[in-house]
């Protein structure tokens, strides 16, 4: 609640009505990085769109030595159409292909594991449970519209990334 | 069904962003860049 209770020394039993102002922050763990990741896209009728998500240097979560812990993915759309979300664990090894262009996105994600595959309508809501993805693998997630116009979607996950 | 690659680029705090991203102590603001 943001009160330090502070024990008076020496009189017996503690005086816990005496409080302090001071904030206490939330403690976390050292070297724990909160990353919230959330926006608007519009995608086309019957289509999915693919988003790789990136830091402020272009690098994929999770960096570099670094594992990524996915807890909540929030995916909502302007109606009460069907969607779907999936959340992949790309391969780096199947990564490095797509980027030399060996394979096709289809073929990366067709390689790489949807931990979290919910389909719904207008509104999912996944629990991916700190579900962990160590660097050099990735994170990509798509966005699937099943309606036959463009949808705006809004999407929102967060997670941590933890030292290796 | 069609697919598409989304790209983004950093733009600056103030411009219209269709992304943002709280890394730590740090906030990004990406566009989606249109094709």
């Amino acid at each position: 609640m943001g009160y330090k209770i502070i024990p008076i020394p020496g009189v017996g039993r503690p005086e816990y009505s005496i409080a302090t102002t001071i904030p206490i922050s939330p403690s976390y763990v050292a070297g724990i990085t909160k990353v919230y990741y959330t926006g608007i896209i519009n995608v086309s009728p019957e289509s999915w769109s693919v988003i790789l998500p990136q830091d402020r240097y272009e690098n994929p979560f999770p960096r570099k030595d670094k594992i990524l812990k996915l807890e909540t993915f929030v995916l909502s759309t302007d109606a009460d159409v069907l969607i779907k979300l999936q959340c992949f664990h790309v391969p780096y090894y199947y990564y490095q292909k797509f980027l030399k262009g060996e394979i096709d996105l289809v073929t990366l994600l067709n390689n790489s594991y949807p931990f979290v595959t919910e389909t719904g309508y207008q509104r999912i809501d996944a629990k991916p449970l700190l579900y962990p993805i160590s660097y050099p693998d990735l994170l990509i997630v798509a966005f699937t519209n099943y309606s036959d116009a463009t949808r705006t979607m809004y999407f929102y996950w967060r997670g941590e990334e933890h030292g290796l | 069904m069609d697919y598409k690659l989304v790209k983004t680029e950093v733009v600056k705090k103030g411009e219209k962003a269709d992304i943002i991203l709280v890394d730590g102590n740090d906030v990004v603001y990406f566009k989606i860049k249109e094709e």
